[in-house]
């Protein structure tokens, strides 16, 4: 595979696959960092790329992969405690456009999430992959991916009501 | 709205598919679940799912800035660069280290082929069996041209070639080998 071809088939897939490195580091600029070295390593192993039936899940897979790495090299497989400073690694330094108080209380209970339940929810709430995609990106059957969804989607909820005090009655 | 209790029980098991997940969005968004009478009321329970799918939807926009192309295209041709010079330097080592082993053979060749008039010229044989070498070589050198920018070695080993073309005796023939050898070190 050429420059070019590189340009046309692997490129496109770069917003998708920095909110996936995002979401598992839980930090823009760490993540935007990340993707240059992995759209590097997906050029080195261009002739793998040739030969596989799927080019987007194998990206994804790499992805997941060096994100992974990442994380066990900082033994940090969570958040930084300190919330402040998740609070504005999180998101888009530059981004003037404020969240919703709401919509940071989500952010935040989503980061504390185990990495995994993380990445299944960013590939299936945000990124539209089935179950079947998912388990074959992930390596994993389609019945641990249930699992790990269902577990991401209760633990979520159970964090915003427990943690956040998500609360009914105040909005 | 049985319906909707089963969707998202099932939802919670993370058995729904994408097709009903969508339209449970739908339905979220267009307030269209009701239990008390009022218009545009959510139903409470259902207010936490909706900051979710909210969250999601805003979440799908998000994007690399403007320079990564460019950022990521020069780190390649950087790449690219440094792997050039390295195989050329490699090749050239291999090659002048081929061409070294020739010469010397046949400076050998020629030592032991000695005439009993101990003339330490060089025949016309001589020269032929060298030339022909010569070409063999020069052929491979081609081949590494394009590096003569980046690397100073090949033009003293070209220089050395045209030495040793032009040696008329053994003498000559084999300081110029030595200054090849020389620069293999």
């Amino acid at each position: 595979m050429e420059l070019e071809d590189f340009k046309i088939k692997v490129i496109p897939l770069k917003n998708k696959l920095f909110r996936i490195a995002k979401r598992l580091l839980n930090d823009y600029e760490l993540a935007e960092d990340a993707m240059q070295e992995i759209m590097i390593k997906l050029w080195e192993k261009r002739f793998e790329l040739d030969k596989h039936p799927n080019i987007e899940a194998f990206s994804v897979t790499v992805t997941k992969n060096y994100c992974i790495d990442i994380l066990r090299a900082k033994k940090v497989s969570t958040i930084e405690i300190n919330e402040e400073i998740l609070e504005n690694r999180m998101d888009n330094p530059d981004n003037s456009f404020e969240k919703s108080e709401l919509q940071m209380l989500v952010s935040k209970a989503i980061a504390y999430l185990p990495e995994m339940q993380r990445l299944v929810l960013q590939l299936r709430e945000i990124e539209g992959y089935s179950i079947e995609e998912i388990a074959f990106m992930l390596d994993t059957s389609i019945g641990n991916v249930r699992v790990i969804l269902s577990r991401a989607r209760l633990q979520l909820k159970s964090i915003l009501i427990n943690k956040y005090k998500f609360n009914y009655e105040r909005y | 709205m049985k319906d909707i209790k089963e969707i998202l029980d099932r939802f919670y098991k993370g058995e729904t598919t994408l097709e009903e997940e969508s339209k449970l969005r739908e339905l979220i968004n267009n307030n269209q679940l009701r239990i008390t009478e009022e218009k545009g009321t959510l139903p409470s329970e259902l207010f936490l799912e909706k900051q979710l799918f909210d969250f999601y939807e805003s979440e799908k926009e998000i994007e690399l800035g403007d320079d990564f192309d460019e950022k990521l295209f020069d780190k390649i041709s950087e790449k690219k660069v440094v792997k050039l010079n390295t195989k050329v330097k490699s090749l050239i080592y291999r090659v002048s280290g081929i061409a070294a082993v020739l010469l010397v053979a046949i400076g050998f060749y020629l030592i032991f082929n000695f005439k009993e008039n101990q003339s330490k010229e060089l025949t016309n044989e001589d020269k032929k069996t060298i030339e022909y070498t010569l070409d063999a070589l020069t052929m491979m050198s081609d081949y590494i041209n394009l590096a003569n920018e980046h690397i100073g070695k090949l033009s003293i080993i070209e220089e050395s070639f045209e030495k040793i073309h032009n040696a008329t005796n053994i003498e000559e023939y084999n300081d110029y080998i030595f200054n090849i050898l020389g620069e293999e070190s």
